[in-house]
């Protein structure tokens, strides 16, 4: 009876570890244009205008073809720094080299603004990334950290 | 009286006569004068001297009608010309930059423009440049691009902050040997500066001190074989400052609606100081 028991308990626990890790691995599946146009509608955000394909590879190198789904977008008032990344990569490996250019996006902007204009330098100074498998995401904007909060959200974080 | 009837009737007829046959004398006879020797006569004591006929006059040759100078194209230059341009700039040229991201104007052409961007900054690297997601120095940056025809509107941070104008056009010189080392094909299209806000003006950087830096500006372009594109002058007031409807922020910047026109004018071949059609690219 009691080898019955252990048996039975044995199977109960390595179907629950097996389950468990599954769990554990199953990856962010969101939709970027719902994300942007929820950003938009709750954050202060100023006009943007998303970069077309050309573009986007022309400043960041970002290939349309390596994406699942992009959207760069930047302020329409060439005075200020703001900028949304919103990107599923076709491999972590690309998401991995897009994120390492979102940061020195950021380092740029620190650059260029850092004697020139103040506010923006402190804007660029508090820009966030972040990455979730496939995904990544850039936010340089005065309400970055609001904005990084509904992408965490949209992505189950 | 029958005899005299008929000598009447002979006499008019005798008339008659006399006067026809005179006037066929007078048209049969010509009048020569009397040492007059006709061309045919030849005495036995003279050679004959043969008169060769007259030569035909020669035909004239033809006229040539002068080939007609060929009418310059002046037409506007179209998106497809700037596709192989790439625009260097500071925060001036941003706005350029979001207007073209905007609304398409300009096609393909490349922006290489960053906040406090300088001819300084240019030479010595401070901000590089960002092409395809890498940093590059101005001198680099065109090999990667492949662009043929590089474009500058820079200076107004030079002026005010990096030494002037005298030091600025130093520093011409070596930006452009600097990029011409890398890539000799390139030519270059430097734009005049525009002017500032009336009220934004200091002693360091004034309109009258952007309009000589533009003076030298054009003059350094026909030393260094490249090609001066006024469009300055179409934001300017009456006071020689950015006009009103035209400035952003009361300071340096234009409007969305200053940029339309700076696009017109980028497009219009008589801004340029050589007519950018008849230029060899390759």
């Amino acid at each position: 009876m009691i080898k019955k028991v252990a048996v039975v308990l044995t199977i109960i626990l390595c179907a629950t570890v097996l389950f468990g890790c599954g769990s554990a691995k199953s990856e962010v599946n969101v939709d970027v244009s719902s994300i942007y146009n929820e950003i938009l509608a709750r954050t202060e955000t100023p006009e943007m205008i998303v970069l077309t394909e050309k573009r986007m590879m022309n400043s960041y190198g970002i290939d349309s073809s390596s994406c699942k789904q992009a959207i760069v977008a930047v302020c329409s008032d060439s005075l200020r720094t703001d900028e949304i990344w919103l990107i599923e990569a076709d491999t972590i490996e690309t998401a991995g080299k897009y994120l390492a250019t979102a940061k020195a996006c950021i380092e740029q902007k620190c650059a260029a603004n850092e004697n020139y204009l103040p506010e923006q330098y402190a804007v660029a100074q508090k820009g966030k990334t972040a990455n979730y498998g496939r995904f990544v995401a850039l936010f340089v904007s005065p309400e970055a950290e609001r904005m990084l909060e509904i992408f965490n959200s949209a992505c189950g974080k | 009286m029958k005899g005299g009837k008929f000598v009447i009737i002979v006499l008019f007829f005798f008339l008659i006569v006399l006067f026809l046959l005179r006037y066929q004398i007078v048209s049969s006879v010509t009048v020569v004068p009397a040492d007059y020797v006709p061309a045919d006569f030849v005495t036995e004591t003279e050679e004959i001297i043969e008169t060769p006929a007259p030569a035909p006059a020669p035909t004239p040759p033809p006229t040539p009608i002068p080939t007609p100078e060929p009418t310059p194209d002046l037409s506007p230059l179209d998106d497809e010309w700037f596709t192989d341009a790439a625009f260097f700039g500071d925060s001036i040229s941003v706005t350029l930059q979001r207007y073209c991201e905007q609304t398409g104007d300009l096609g393909d052409a490349l922006f290489l423009c960053d906040f406090s961007y300088s001819v300084r900054n240019a030479i010595t690297d401070e901000i590089p440049l960002w092409y395809q997601g890498r940093s590059y120095s101005s001198r680099d940056v065109l090999l990667d691009t492949g662009s043929k025809k590089a474009f500058f509107m820079l200076g107004v941070n030079d002026v005010a902050l990096y030494g002037g104008v005298e030091r600025t056009m130093e520093c011409w010189e070596e930006l452009i040997a600097g990029i011409r080392e890398k890539t000799p094909h390139v030519m270059f299209f430097i734009e005049s500066c525009f002017p500032v806000y009336r009220t934004s003006e200091f002693p360091g950087r004034n309109n009258d001190l952007i309009d000589a830096y533009n003076e030298l500006l054009k003059q350094f372009c026909e030393d260094h074989n490249c090609v001066y594109v006024d469009i300055a002058k179409y934001f300017k007031d009456a006071n020689n400052s950015l006009a009103d409807e035209y400035c952003s922020d009361r300071y340096v910047h234009v409007t969305y609606d200053a940029t339309k026109i700076w696009v017109e004018q980028l497009r219009n071949v008589e801004n340029y100081s050589v007519n950018p059609r008849y230029i060899d690219y390759d």
